[in-house]
Formats: structure tokens, C-alpha cells, sequence
């Protein structure tokens, strides 16, 4: 479940307290002063990230605080291309691919003075494998030799780590994997002070210590957290802005007005649709607003082993009854057309595939060849959706029911809030699905959406299943980037040849920042770069 | 022969005069007057809403948004403009207001006949059988109602009917109570001693003779429960857990509609001042229906 889990972490709460209407109504979104001069930034979020501790937080938000606090080996920039930070250089590779060695760069400190060693980077992977850490990632790294073992307390470490030196480690692979170096580049590989961990491995979310441009000065859940700027950071020099502080726990709808009326600098979660419709026109605005297409698939799942969707026909017919623009249209327009697993800035996107487009007579024809003319004989399909910003919520799941109603199907919603929509997957013959990258790697978007190991894992919504498939995608892992490309183009084209899902869009994300910010370019995986913002 | 059939239809003309009395006195007061205005006017807006609605509530029309995805404005065609999937706002409103009366009516007639059932056999019978119902009430009263009943909607399959339900099973122990302190009361007069000389059994003596002395107290309560259950109805759509989409409900239209506060705010407020008005005209009728069959009694 860790990756369903994470979407659970990536919802934003948005059902809005009726309170807020007058809070809301109260406020003038008058354009005024920014909320703090000098170096100080002041941003507003709806809620916790779900952790600061680099072996738990695995959602974009709590990625956006550990890469603030903490430093990995490597890391992507904003082209989402691995590069080197806390090590001197990429790794050498050795071994036919299995065998990787890091050198660290120099002067790596904690904000508590200790020094960054091999130890700490390697201390941190074996405190993800240890299962007492209850780490979402620990899957990620069991690529490691021995790692499988030690998770199985067969073994007292995990054999495939090497500490070759204060400044050298070397991990050992079980078959090669392209893929090593992105889990490498995402938070959760940081290095962590193994004597804080010791005396308060359970409190280290709420305090972390980390050797990242900033620290974590104060942390009060549910209200605040102040970033300060970490004055033993290597790259310190090139860090503007000396405080930043968060509020916590705003509807999306005030966060947006306290940006507005210059109460608040930043918004860190995405613009809302009600709130862009007003701002989008409103020339005042403009300059406030950022936005990118985030590396994500928004779809709705059929569930492959349920009656109707047992029959790729049916499937096929559901697919094409669904009106993209009228789903664009009710996101106002704040996406595209999605058009293959591949999203649009991942490795291997092909911009020459078509939308399936919206044919709903071809769509009754196929039913009607499938022995359902007008729907005769289908069931009362239940569609499983998500509160809030957990899928594309409830109003793209009413225009998907009303056109697969004007067709023959029967459909009702199941609205449910996260926790019970995740515990009820796999239930329903239809499901709003959503999937964020995890990494920007080809392999990461199609594996674990459609391996069949996926399915156990809570990753692979439609029970989609195909042994050929699989074999496929584990043979490219040790293939590089450039020649595992045509493969997953081949493979996406032959699971969507399947139609697995109706496509629905890919999201464009809008953030309203305050333009004496500068430097606000979200990075696709892990929308915050506090280090990069000047003020 | 007292508690006989020729008594009750002695008595029938005098309740008759009673009520009349109890109307005129409701019609003079004004906020009476405007109570049962506002409340009749609401019922017959729902009652007939598949002919007054100009569209069909779920159908999003293609012109009903911008091309850019915004509700359009007031026109010919959308009186009150429409909502944020192109959808007729004035008809949403019409059957949001039917679907939310129609929940709250059965809810609230269910929570009546079980509040009325349980208030009446433990006030007459008394005993352990008070003891225990009571307690049971007590218990029930200690936990929130929209907790409960938020807990009971997600545990089951949301439907109308299960709505129903769920509203009427935390709706119940208030009448409950009020109708055993009632009943003690009366099963002590002397009417009712008549009737246990006269033969009659205990059912027959609650029925006939308790209860329907506290017929117009329950009433009452019924009428001023209606705002209280109207509201809850809108609450529970609100936060997700009552009327599902795409069927209207006051609180789900005030729900999607609150997001687009800034942007489109009719969608939020004209659905809130129809919730506000139907509530001060269930409260205005029921204060004044209070008040008016207090005076006969």
C-alpha cells in the first residue's frame, strides 16, 4: 500500500468549514504591501506536512520541508535531471551496473555542529529498511543486497551497504537498476545524525536536524513552522532568504485572499479552480500567478475483473462516451488532454499521440455489439471518488456519469473521504484515479500502475494484469534511459490498446505567490525550493 | 359511559372548535402568518418542482459554461444563472429544496412516531422498563448527533432512505423525554383511572386515552423539529455525508457553492438565504403554533 498511501498523503483537505463563508466574505482581496520586508517570507498552507523525517514523509509537501533541511547525494534539478549535491560527483558504476560508489563532497555539517560522514548516509537507508522505522520507502531500497534480509532480521545489517571511508560508500545491487540513482535523489536518501536519532528516533519528524540550507526553528502542528536559515549549510552564500514562516491550517479559499491582500507571501497549496476563475481574469493578479504541468495521470479506472469491464469492448465504449473538453471545461480549463501513461515532461512523453477523443455514437455501437444496446443488462455501476484534492473530486466525476449515462450506463457516486476510498479500492467497477511520479523515470509511471505485483501493492487501480508486460518492464530496468525509451512507448501503447482506463487530463498546477518573491520555480516533483527564493 | 365510544364522539366536536380556535389565533399573529406563508409556499415550490424547475437538475448543458469552464451569469434562458457544471441554478435550488423537505419530513415523522412510542410506554408503564429506556436515551443524548450520525452515514451505503434513517435514529430521544414527563403526569387523572375501572387494557388506555392528550404538544415539537432536521439534512450534505451528487440538496449546493465565494458568489448565497428563509418559517409557524394551542389549553 505505500504508494497508495502516499496519494492518501498528497490529498489536500478542502471541504470548507461554513464558517469560512463569512471569514471568507470579510476579507477584501485588495491588492497591499507584502506581508514582511527584507528577508523574511511569510506562506500559508492548509495543512502538516505529514512528516519532517526523511524516512517517512513521502508525499510532495513533507519532500518540499527534507529538501530544505536535509541534503542527499544527489538531487534533480529543475530540468528533473540527477545531478550532484552532496556527493563530489555521480557515482562511479561497476559490477555490470550493480555496484555504485559515492564520494562525499567536503565540509557537509549538521546545524548541530557534527560533521556528514559515509556513516550517516549509510545510517539512513538501514534505518528505512529497519521495519520498527515503519518507512513507506522501504520497498525503494530493497534493491539492495542483503536489504530483503535485514528487513527480515536475517541479517544484523545490510550487506550491500559498504562504508569505505569517512567520505566513501558504496551500495551493492541485487541486478542492475537504472532507477538506483532516482531513489537516490529523492529526500528520503538524506543523510540523518545518527546520535539525534538515537536518543529520539520517534520525535525526529517534530525536530529534525539536518545539514540542508535551512533548519527547522520551530514546528507547533496544526499552526506553524519557522525555516531559518542554516548558517553551516556548504552552499549558505547562495541562500536569500533568511526566515521563512508558515501558517498552517487555512481552507485553500483563505490562503488564496491572505495572499491577495498581502497578509501572506506564498500559497503552498495549488490555486483552487473556484479561485483562478476569479483571479485569471483580474489584471492585478497576473504577475502573482506561477504555474506548471505537474508530471501526473488523472484518469478514471475500470476495474478489469468486474462485470461490465471484464469485456475490453465495454471498455472501449465507456472510453469514448466521456467528452474531454467538457472534462476540461469543468477543471476550467486548467489542463490538457491526457493521451498516454507517459505524462507530458517525463522521459519518453510522445506529443505525436492523439487524444482518444469523445465519439459517443461509436460508443453506443460498441455496446451494442457487446450485447448491451441502450444498457440493456448492465449493472448499476458504482464510481468510487475522493473528497477533496485527493482525485479530481466530485464535479469531473458528474460529467464522466452524465456522459456515460447518455449512453446506456447506469452509474451512481460514492463519494467518500480519502482514508475509506483508499480501503475500499479494488471494491467498485469504477475508481477516479490519480498518479503522481515518484521519481522521473519512465519505468516509475507504467510499473507501478500496471505491474501485476501492483496490485497487491494497492498501486494498480484496474487489476490490470499482463505477465508479458511485466517481464518487459523488469528487462528494461538495465537498459539506460535513452534505450528503455521505445520500450515503454511500445508497452504504454499495448496496455492502452487494453483500455484499461477512461484518460482524463493532465493537471496544470497554478501557485499564487506574491511577485517580490523571486526564484519561484516549482520543481514537478516537490513543488517548494525554498533555497532557491529571494525575497 | 366514560372512556366508551360515545364519549370520544362527544368530545370530537369540542377538538374540532379547539383547533378552529387554535388556526384563527395562529393567522391573526402576524409572524404566524408569515411562518405558515413562508412554509406553505415552500411546499408547494417542492411538492411541484418537476413542473416549476424550467430544466432537469443534473443536466450540464454545454452553453452553461464559458468556454473557459466559469458558470455563465443570469440570462433568458438561466434565471439565476448556473452552477459550476453548467447546470440550471433555479432548477437545482427547486429540487435541492424538494430533496432536502422530503428527507427532513420523513426523518423528522420517523424520529416523531419512535420519540412518541418510547416517551409513552416508559412514562405509563414506569418501572424497569422506564428505567431502562430512559437510560438508553441518556446514553444517546451524551453523543453528538451530526458525530453519530456522520459515523452511521459513512458505515453504511449512502441512499435517501438510509438518510432517512440515520436522521430519524439521533432525532428521537428530545420527544422522547418530553412525552414520559407528559405521560406520568396524565396517567395520574382521573380519566384515565376511569378507564382502568371501566376494563380497559393498558394499550388501550395509552392509545386512545394518554397519547391523545399530547397530540398537539407533539405537534408542536414536530413543527419547530423541522428547521432543526433541515438543517441537519444541510449539514450532513455539506460535509459530504448526506445527499450524494448529482441529486441537489440545500447543503450540498451552500457545500459547492462556499468554494466559489469570490468568484461566483450567487452560487453560495442564494442557496443560503433559501435554507435561512425555509428555517424562519418553520421556526415562525411552530413558536406561534406553540403559542396558539397554548391559549385553548
Amino acid at each position: 500500500m505505500t504508494r497508495a498511501l502516499r496519494r492518501h498523503l498528497v490529498a489536500v483537505a478542502v471541504v470548507a468549514a461554513l464558517a469560512s463563508l463569512t471569514l471568507a466574505s470579510s476579507l477584501s482581496p485588495a491588492v497591499a504591501a507584502p506581508a514582511r520586508s527584507g528577508t523574511t517570507v511569510t506562506a500559508v498552507i492548509s495543512a502538516d506536512p505529514p512528516s519532517l523525517d526523511p524516512a517517512l514523509g513521502f508525499d510532495p509537501i513533507s519532500w518540499s520541508f527534507i529538501h530544505a533541511s536535509f541534503v542527499t547525494l544527489l538531487t534533480f534539478n529543475n530540468s528533473i535531471s540527477i545531478v550532484p549535491w552532496g556527493a563530489s560527483g555521480m557515482p562511479s558504476v561497476s559490477g555490470g551496473g550493480r555496484v555504485y560508489t559515492f564520494h562525499l563532497r567536503r565540509g557537509l555539517v549538521f546545524s548541530d555542529g557534527e560533521p556528514v560522514t559515509a556513516q550517516d548516509y549509510a545510517a539512513a537507508i538501514t534505518r528505512i529498511l529497519n521495519p520498527r522505522t515503519k518507512s513507506l520507502l522501504m520497498a525503494f531500497y530493497q534493491i539492495i543486497a542483503g536489504a530483503t534480509a535485514y528487513s527480515d532480521h536475517r541479517a544484523r545489517s545490510v550487506s550491500g551497504i559498504q562504508v569505505l571511508g569517512a567520505d566513501t560508500l558504496r551500495f551493492t545491487l541485487v541486478r542492475p537498476d537504472r532507477t538506483f540513482l532516482d531513489i537516490m535523489a529523492i529526500p528520503n536518501a538524506s543523510a540523518v545524525p545518527p546520535k539525534v536519532i538515537a536518543r529520539n528516533s520517534a520525535q525526529f519528524g517534530l525536530h529534525p536536524v539536518g545539514d540542508g540550507p535551512y533548519v527547522v526553528q520551530s514546528y507547533v502542528p496544526g499552526r506553524e513552522i519557522t525555516l531559518v536559515k542554516n548558517p553551516t549549510y556548504f552552499e549558505a552564500k547562495q541562500v536569500s532568504v533568511q526566515r521563512i514562516e508558515i501558517t498552517i491550517g487555512l481552507t485553500p479559499e483563505v490562503e488564496a485572499l491572505r495572499v491577495e491582500n498581502g497578509s501572506a507571501d506564498v500559497m503552498m497549496d495549488t490555486v483552487p479552480t473556484p479561485v483562478y476563475i476569479a483571479l485569471r481574469t483580474d489584471p492585478r493578479f497576473r504577475a502573482y500567478l506561477h504555474h506548471f504541468t505537474a508530471i501526473a495521470d488523472n484518469y478514471v479506472a475500470f476495474n478489469l475483473t468486474k462485470f461490465p469491464f471484464t469485456s475490453r469492448r465495454v471498455r472501449q465504449a465507456a472510453a469514448y462516451a466521456v467528452d474531454d473538453q467538457q472534462v476540461l471545461r469543468a477543471i476550467s480549463r486548467m489542463g490538457t488532454p491526457l493521451t498516454q501513461i507517459l505524462a507530458p515532461g517525463m522521459p519518453g512523453f510522445d506529443p505525436s499521440v492523439e487524444p482518444l477523443g469523445y465519439h459517443p455514437e461509436r460508443a453506443r455501437q460498441l455496446l451494442a455489439q457487446a450485447g448491451h444496446a441502450r444498457g440493456r443488462g448492465l449493472p448499476v455501476l458504482t464510481f468510487a471518488v475522493a473528497t477533496g484534492g485527493f482525485t479530481a473530486g466530485s464535479n469531473v466525476a458528474q460529467v464522466v456519469q452524465q456522459d456515460l449515462e447518455r449512453v446506456g450506463f447506469r452509474v451512481v457516486l460514492r463519494v467518500m473521504a480519502p482514508g475509506a476510498f483508499l480501503s475500499s479500492l479494488g471494491r467498485y467497477p469504477l475508481t477516479m484515479g490519480i498518479y503522481g511520479i515518484d521519481y522521473p523515470d519512465p519505468y516509475d509511471l507504467i510499473a507501478s500502475q500496471f505491474a501485476c505485483s501492483e496490485i497487491a501493492a494497492g498501486n494498480n487501480w484496474q487489476d490490470y494484469c499482463n505477465h508479458a508486460v511485466d517481464r518487459q518492464l523488469n528487462a528494461s530496468l538495465g537498459l539506460s534511459l535513452a534505450q528503455s525509451i521505445p520500450v515503454y512507448r511500445r508497452l504504454q501503447a499495448q496496455i492502452f490498446a487494453a483500455f484499461p482506463w477512461i484518460p482524463l487530463y493532465y493537471q496544470e498546477l497554478w501557485y499564487l505567490v506574491n511577485p517580490r518573491i523571486k526564484g519561484f520555480g516549482a520543481n514537478p516533483i516537490w513543488p517548494m525550493m525554498f533555497a532557491n527564493w529571494r525575497a | 359511559m366514560p372512556g366508551g365510544e360515545g364519549e370520544v364522539s362527544r368530545w370530537a366536536p369540542a377538538r374540532r372548535r379547539r383547533l378552529l380556535d387554535a388556526g384563527r389565533v395562529l393567522i391573526r399573529r402576524p409572524s404566524g402568518a408569515v411562518g405558515l406563508g413562508i412554509t406553505v409556499a415552500l411546499v408547494v415550490v417542492a411538492a411541484a418542482a418537476p413542473v416549476l424547475a424550467p430544466h432537469s437538475p443534473s443536466t450540464q448543458f454545454t452553453d452553461g459554461l464559458t468556454s473557459f469552464g466559469a458558470p455563465v451569469g443570469p440570462s433568458r434562458q438561466f434565471l439565476l444563472g448556473t452552477d459550476a457544471l453548467g447546470r440550471d441554478l433555479l432548477s437545482r435550488l427547486i429540487f435541492g429544496l424538494r430533496n432536502t423537505l422530503q428527507v427532513a419530513v420523513a426523518a423528522n415523522l420517523i424520529a416523531s412516531v419512535i420519540g412518541v412510542a418510547v416517551g409513552g410506554i416508559a412514562g405509563y408503564f414506569g418501572g424497569w422498563l422506564d428505567a431502562l429506556m430512559m437510560r438508553l436515551t441518556e446514553v444517546l443524548l451524551a453523543v453528538p448527533a451530526i458525530l453519530l450520525a456522520g459515523f452511521l452515514a459513512l458505515v453504511t451505503q449512502p441512499s435517501p432512505t438510509s438518510l432517512v434513517l440515520i436522521i430519524a435514529g439521533v432525532n428521537w430521544y428530545y420527544l422522547a423525554r418530553i412525552v414520559r414527563g407528559e405521560v406520568i403526569a396524565i396517567r395520574v387523572r382521573e380519566f384515565v383511572e376511569a378507564a382502568v375501572v371501566a376494563g380497559a387494557g393498558p394499550w388501550r388506555i395509552l392509545v386512545t386515552h394518554v397519547l391523545r392528550q399530547v397530540w398537539s404538544l407533539v405537534f408542536v415539537y414536530m413543527t419547530l423539529q423541522f428547521s432543526t432536521t433541515a438543517i441537519f439534512v444541510a449539514s450532513m450534505s455539506f460535509v459530504g455525508i448526506g445527499i450524494q451528487p448529482p441529486t441537489p440538496s440545500l447543503g450540498n449546493l451552500i457545500a459547492d457553492g462556499s468554494q466559489y465565494l469570490t468568484s461566483v458568489p450567487r452560487l453560495a448565497i442564494i442557496p443560503g438565504v433559501l435554507l435561512a428563509v425555509a428555517v424562519l418559517g418553520f421556526n415562525l409557524l411552530g413558536d406561534s403554533l406553540r403559542d396558539a394551542l397554548a391559549v385553548r389549553d
